[in-house]
């Protein structure tokens, strides 16, 4: 019986598909193929159950759950561009699949040799990304959980908006000649927002993990809801250069664009950038910035899969064989150390096997100073939230709003809710203009777990106020 | 073997024990497998419940050629909605969904109370409707598209000095059914498409990138890229590259400024302003935790009164244009959508809505006289994805006079004339900043205009807008003639869906536009 | 509907497609109609399309296996395009008639017409776009007529700094018709000069493997516009980079001549070559430096950390009292292990293996060097790195000779950079006599060497033209005494 009969069981029990079955679909692909050369396999399946309110009200409750298979096929001499999808497990619906590829490859005139060097084989990490207590989240806790959220905020006068999302994925791939990679990986996800009915303030909280227990709903809600109530009614200020605190989320809004810089070392040779150094005329290569001191020397950004709060999928692939992701240290104390880079480079440019992976998740270190410490040290700054809508302007340049809550310090006391702003600075400035640094917590970052500090700065450049609360 | 190559690959379908091939939408046999999963969504305690089958394909985005199958139930219990979706369609499945969606419902049901008041909507008995395309992309060879993609960058590269950066074309195709415990039935098929042509120009040591304008997603097949005037368009925007080329560039210089926006800037502008701003749901909150809210505060107080532009701005709102990105003949919760008003005359008068969040508007309703309906805005993306209210179709309304872009540019003593911009808004779709910075490729022109003239491009600016006072700047609208429509793709809801929907608008002149450096820092 | 069954029929009742044999692999292209579409471009896309496609049912296999003889060459020059390319472009181009196309369409209707085999009607539209152009208007007409020569001669030409944005599909190359348009085009006032070199350059390479005669008579008027040209002109950037040309063509056209001084000795040769430089780069120094190659200089022996193939280890390779082939292998960074098969490389490696038949005493030493890596795994010492170049040179590509690997001397830059810096290999900065000349970055540049140890020659157009001639009149000749000092330059 195809594995479709899976999705007819009455029981939901298997809700996305194990390693068993994706190694027995990838075979029955492979075994659909004609014409010789390879069949590549992807599969991606997974199951969803969410919750989402407003107005103090759930708006929907899902259970939602789909699977993609992606064929290309590789002829021999002849590597077409097209990869052809299908959500059916059937074999017509495989087969009609493999032949749409096998038309693909020939369409297109990418050629390749017959000579293939065997990747080696590795060892790979077996990370925490799996969650029992996340799969087994049931409707019915969903439910109570979102109740218990929702209650404090109305009984304040308040209306809450928010999600919870439960999620597991099955995750396979094959590449050449190598056993399938299969990872399966659940995550976990809740955030709300409390407004003021009339409109007049507004906060946040969220928090997202692999494992459900590492979440904290209620005091998320707790948060989202003081943050509400303190942001009411506020004032406008002038537009200008402030010392901000910003708190872990705000930070994590700025630094993730750090992050995808840190995971690009080619363009950081090539292209002007905060992280290239130009082009050396002498040796006649674009150099990076590696080895240079880029921060402040309190600030180590890295990632450390086995990490219990960092797992991630532990290999990738990105054209040139599967490989592992290990552990890396990006910025070391102020020093760029590592640039991430994929297997073609490793290979040609280091004579390396392994090269440094990609990935979004990370570790900022942080300093002694509370939050509170940091306010009491202040003169004049501002307390930010978070931000929304960063987006990049040109070379390490970004704007932004901030969003769900500002607030004016003043003399070392927050004196009053202030509107919302937009900035135009850069992360790499931020970074070099730190005066304090506080303890790292996990943040909403539900695509790649973080774990970032809230930070105090100079001179921070807010451009405009926005009307927006 | 022409045939192979043209005919849609069959996906399967268990009507009953042995799998079939997944007939065309029409087939009886859906209906009544549709009516298996309201049955058992009936049976559970849903007091309301509607199913979705749909057959999608899709070229494009990484993917040579996409097909898949997806059914999705909904159903509301006590004020409460429940969803279940999955990739099978199967007599089986059908009951486990309807079941499931009861279940989502019922359990966040128990305790608070919920009120939801569908507004009355006609049942459809077995509508069927396709989008008229002329032709289907997915019934004609990939070949052809292939070879008529390389003849636009043949045809392009023919003038010396340019050079073609990307030329692609994406498809998509949708069958969906649709039933409702009201006895809906409908089915329908519908068509997008969208492409990409960009290019560079290289005289001497000066260039330029652009891109074709009229690319953007629409409700159109194959023909909106074969019996398009698109070489005509290539040539036109080679003669303005250029001219642009001759002119000199200046830096920014800030300050007010009158601007002239041609149309795609313009309807830009209301996508990322207006069309956000008037869903209702988003008023209302529903919409907080994700993308935010609105800048109509206090929609029901506002409704009627509130000013959100000048008097020669109207709004109207359809999914029925021919080529249109949101063109359907019956939304996700099975209404016919109507024609409507937003803004007429600068005044908001009414909002988007689902027969859900019309049920909001009831009293407003009545109490001005107006029949009390959704204007069938429901839309998902596909049947694994429940529906949410997504912006309509938008027009803007044209100027009286027969003016076109060149013609405003002519009317104006002093300013700035844009051709292209980034829009980014805040979080109630108010306050806003369009970036015109020219970074040598896809971005670009702004021009300072002297007398009439054209006289340098700008290099690196940006505008400053809040979308209230920006809309009643309005000064001048060009004709009819002068509008053109461009399609927007978006994303709403938790978990994020995509939506398309084109707005057309004419180029128009406002007042004083804030013309900033975005890259300057306090 | 019924479409639809009729397809699932096929379907259920077996695999549509047929069974794997030989070179019926894929389907055949796909038989849309052509003849609905409207413009010139879109039929030309249609063209490269199913050349494309044709081309890849046919050189997946190893072209190497059907023998890439000279004379195979030839005959591929002279074979019209594949019919199912040349039936595409003759339906597709049905609707467009040489005196009605609108002019504006000449370059790529010209190009369809030669495609689709419609020679006459590539005539009159070449025709009808010249009497357009006013009497006076001698660049427009220079652009046709350049234009138009590109088009006949396909894509059998030189690549000439042109980008050009068309398909070419002209095979075999128009040549009598080519030529007589450049006959026109050096005539146009206002051409410069190295467009009229560029167009008998480009004529002589179309030429060579199908008409012979009429190569030759190219390449004599090749040089003849080179001899013409004022010292201040053979001092720019123009001329100098077009000396490789200039040395081809010298080449074929003194061909009798050259082979003649070679029996009298390498001396000889190589004074005959500083005479024809002379003739054709006049005396300036600076410009004659662009031509030097090493010939009748003593080749450097050949170091290396490892050798495979070779029975004697005692022997100092070249050896002496032999005549000896030295080849590089990837001098560069330049890999030629992933370039498709059909390609240069691949052709190269017969025509190697051709000469070495023929030739059982000639001496071949091909010479390679570690990287740090191979195809995509870093192996770990550079000896398995060598085992494996030995693997891929002699054993899968049947490369003949001995193979002399240098462990590539490299430097890191510091941690964190690390990135591997590649230092010049001993070898080919000993073949490369200084900074005038250097071993070439491009494929296999080999090197001639006489029974006295001296290199002969450096440049050839391929294995099998001019080498083989060279080689057997080496061993004709017998070794002459050693003469004192180098040959002067």
């Amino acid at each position: 019986m195809s594995g479709l009969g899976r999705f007819l069981r009455l029981d939901d029990s298997l809700r996305f598909l194990s390693r068993e079955e994706c190694a027995a679909l990838v075979q029955r692909i492979r075994g659909l193929a004609q014409g010789g050369g390879e069949t590549e396999v992807d599969i991606t399946s997974w199951w969803s159950g969410e919750l989402r309110w407003a107005r103090n009200r759930v708006s929907l409750a899902s259970d939602r759950r789909d699977i993609r298979v992606h064929v290309s096929r590789a002829l021999p001499g002849v590597t077409g561009d097209g990869n052809v999808m299908t959500n059916q497990l059937d074999d017509i619906s495989l087969t009609a699949a493999v032949r749409e590829a096998e038309r693909w490859a020939h369409r297109s005139k990418h050629f390749r040799t017959d000579i293939v060097t065997s990747v080696p084989d590795f060892q790979y990490a077996k990370p925490a990304i799996w969650s029992d207590t996340s799969y087994g989240l049931t409707t019915e806790e969903r439910g109570r959980i979102a109740r218990a959220l929702v209650d404090p905020a109305e009984a304040a006068g308040m209306l809450s908006a928010g999600y919870i999302e439960v999620r597991a994925q099955g995750t396979a791939s094959t590449p050449q000649e190598k056993p399938l990679m299969y990872a399966q990986q659940t995550t976990a996800q809740c955030s709300m927002t409390v407004r003021d009915p009339e409109g007049r303030g507004s906060g946040w909280a969220g928090g997202s993990s692999y494992d459900w227990t590492r979440i904290d709903p209620e005091a998320l809600a707790r948060r989202a809801l003081e943050k509400c109530l303190a942001s009411r009614n506020p004032v406008t200020i002038e537009p200008g250069r402030y010392t901000v605190i910003l708190e872990p989320q705000a930070v994590h809004e700025l630094v993730a664009w750090v992050v995808s810089d840190l995971n690009k070392r080619q363009a950081a040779e090539k292209e002007p950038g905060p992280l290239n150094a130009g082009y050396d005329t002498a040796l006649r290569l674009g150099r990076s910035k590696l080895g240079l001191k880029v921060v402040d020397e309190r600030v180590t950004i890295s990632h450390d899969l086995m990490d219990p709060a960092l797992g991630v999928i532990p290999f990738d692939d990105d054209g040139w064989g599967p490989y592992p992701v290990q552990a890396v240290t990006w910025i070391d104390h102020g020093v760029l150390t590592a640039l991430s880079y994929g297997r073609e480079y490793a290979v040609r440019m280091l004579t390396d096997n392994v090269p440094i992976a990609p990935r979004m998740a990370y570790r900022m270190s942080g300093g002694p100073t509370s939050v509170e410490e940091m306010i009491a040290t202040t003169k004049r700054g501002l307390l930010v939230t978070r931000f929304s809508g960063v987006s990049p302007l040109s070379e390490g340049l970004f704007t932004g709003l901030t969003r769900d809550g500002v607030w004016l310090i003043e003399s070392g006391k927050v004196s009053k809710a202030v509107k919302n702003l937009r900035f135009t600075d850069s992360p790499w400035f931020v970074l070099n203009s730190l005066e304090q640094l506080g303890e790292p917590v996990p943040v909403f970052s539900p695509d790649a777990p973080a774990i970032v500090p809230p930070l105090k700065a100079r001179d921070f450049s807010f451009t405009s106020l926005i009307d927006a609360i | 073997m022409a045939a192979v190559a043209a005919a849609p690959r069959p996906l399967l379908v268990y009507f009953g024990r042995r799998p079939e091939p997944a007939p065309p939408i029409q087939d009886s046999r859906l209906k009544d497998l549709a009516a298996k999963a309201l049955e058992a969504a009936r049976g559970a305690g849903a007091g309301y419940a509607d199913v979705r089958l749909t057959h999608d394909w899709s070229t494009g985005g990484g993917v040579a050629m996409a097909e898949s199958l997806a059914a999705g139930v909904r159903a509301l219990v006590n004020g409460y909605w429940g969803f279940a979706s999955g990739p099978v369609w199967g007599s089986d499945e059908m009951a486990r969904l309807g079941r499931e969606a009861v279940h989502q419902a019922r359990t966040n049901s128990l305790g608070n109370s919920r009120v939801v008041e569908l507004a009355p909507a006609p049942a459809v008995r077995d509508g069927h409707w396709v989008m008229p395309v002329k032709i289907d992309p997915f019934e004609i060879s990939p070949s052809e598209i292939q070879d008529f993609l390389l003849s636009l960058k043949i045809y392009a590269e023919r003038f010396p000095g340019t050079s073609v950066q990307n030329v692609d074309a994406r498809f998509l195709k949708q069958e969906e059914a649709l039933a409702s415990t009201e006895g809906t039935y409908c089915t329908q098929r519908v068509y997008g498409s969208s492409g990409d042509f960009s290019f560079n120009l290289v005289k001497g040591d000066k260039g330029l990138g652009r891109a074709l304008d009229g690319l953007t997603p629409a409700g159109l097949g194959f023909e909106r890229f074969r019996d398009a005037p698109l070489r005509e368009a290539i040539r036109r925007l080679i003669a303005e590259m250029e001219e642009d080329l001759t002119l000199p560039e200046k830096p920014v210089d800030v300050g007010r400024y009158d601007a002239v926006l041609n149309a795609r800037c313009t309807a830009g502008l209301l996508a990322a302003t207006l069309g956000p701003a008037t869903e209702l749901d988003r008023a209302l909150g529903y919409e907080a935790n994700a993308g935010g809210t609105s800048y109509i505060t206090a929609p029901f107080d506002m409704l009627g009164s509130y000013e959100t532009g000048a008097p020669s701005l109207t709004v109207m709102a359809n999914r029925s244009e021919p080529g249109g990105c949101a063109t359907v003949q019956w939304d996700d919760d099975g209404v016919v959508p109507d024609e409507f008003t937003l803004v007429k005359d600068g005044v908001l008068v009414d909002f988007q809505t689902t027969r859900e969040s019309a049920g909001w508007l009831k009293g407003y309703y009545a109490a001005h006289g107006r029949p009390f309906r959704s204007h069938g805005c429901a839309a998902a993306a596909s049947a694994i994805d429940a529906p949410l209210e997504r912006t309509p179709n938008l027009v803007m309304a044209p100027g009286s006079e027969a003016a076109d872009f060149d013609d405003l540019v002519a009317g104006l003593t002093a300013g700035i004339a844009v051709k292209d911009m980034l829009v980014d808004v805040d979080f109630q779709h108010s306050s806003g900043s369009g970036r015109l910075y020219y970074e040598g490729s896809r971005m670009g022109s702004t021009y300072e205009v002297k007398r009439g003239k054209r006289v340098a491009r700008i290099v690196g600016a940006g505008i400053l807008f809040r979308a209230p006072e920006f809309w009643k700047s309005l000064l001048k609208v060009g004709g009819l003639a002068s509008a053109q429509r461009h399609g927007f793709l978006d994303t709403k809801g938790e978990p994020p869906q995509n939506g398309c929907h084109s707005v057309t608008a004419p180029p128009a002149v406002f007042k004083q536009v804030t013309l900033i450096d975005p890259l300057r820092r306090a | 509907m019924r479409r639809l069954g009729m397809l699932l029929s096929a379907l259920v009742l077996g695999p549509v497609t047929p069974a794997a044999q030989g070179q019926t692999l894929f389907a055949t292209p796909d038989t849309l109609d052509v003849a609905r579409y409207t413009t010139v471009e879109a039929c030309l896309a249609a063209t490269q399309r199913v050349k494309d496609s044709v081309e890849n049912q046919r050189e997946w296999i190893w072209r190497d296996t059907l023998a890439q003889t000279p004379a195979r060459l030839a005959e591929d020059a002279r074979t019209p395009l594949p019919a199912p390319v040349m039936a595409v472009a003759r339906r597709c181009s049905a609707r467009f008639a040489a005196g009605s196309a609108p002019l504006e369409d000449f370059a790529p209707l010209l190009s369809l017409f030669v495609a689709a085999g419609r020679d006459a009607d590539a005539g009159a539209l070449l025709a009808r776009r010249l009497r357009e152009v006013g009497p006076t208007a001698d660049r427009e007409r220079a652009a046709v007529l350049d234009t138009a020569i590109h088009v006949y001669l396909g894509n059998n030409q030189l690549p000439v700094g042109h980008f050009w944005p068309l398909p070419l599909f002209a095979q075999p190359a128009r040549l009598a018709a080519a030529e007589s348009l450049v006959t026109a085009f050096v005539h146009v006032n206002s051409v410069p000069w190295h467009a009229r070199f560029d167009s008998y350059g480009a004529l002589a390479l179309a030429a060579l493997s199908a008409d012979t005669i009429l190569a030759s008579r190219a390449v004599r008027q090749m040089l003849a516009v080179a001899r013409g040209l004022s010292d201040l002109e053979r001092r720019s950037s123009a001329f100098q980079s077009r000396a490789w040309a200039i040395n081809l063509g010298l080449m074929v056209d003194r061909k009798a001549a050259l082979l003649d001084s070679l029996r009298h000795g390498t001396a000889a040769y190589v004074a005959l070559w500083r005479e024809l430089w002379g003739e054709v780069a006049g005396k300036d120094s600076a410009v004659l430096d662009g031509f030097a190659r090493p010939i009748g200089r003593p080749a450097p022996p050949i170091a290396a950390d490892w050798w495979f193939g070779r029975d004697d280890s005692t022997v100092g390779r070249p050896v002496k009292g032999k005549v000896n082939l030295v080849v590089f292998l990837n001098p560069g960074d330049f890999s030629c292990f992933e370039i498709d098969l059909s390609s240069l490389c691949n052709r190269t490696y017969a025509g190697l293996r051709r000469v070495a038949q023929r030739f059982p005493t000639l001496e071949i030493t091909l010479v390679a060097q570690t990287y740090g890596f191979f195809d995509k795994a870093a192996p770990p010492p550079p000896d398995v790195e060598a085992v494996l170049l030995r693997r891929a040179w002699l054993t899968e590509r049947h490369l003949p000779g001995t193979l002399a690997v240098t462990n590539r001397p490299f430097w890191r830059l510091p941690a964190p950079d690390r990135r591997r810096i590649n230092r010049d290999v001993p070898n080919v900065t000993n073949y490369s006599f200084g900074r005038t000349w250097h071993v070439p970055n491009w494929i296999f540049p080999p090197f001639l060497i006489d029974q006295d140890g001296r290199i002969v020659e450096t440049q050839f157009r391929s294995f099998d033209a001019d080498l083989p001639e060279m080689i057997a009149i080496l061993l004709a000749r017998q070794a002459t005494s050693p003469q004192s000092g180098d040959v002067r330059e």
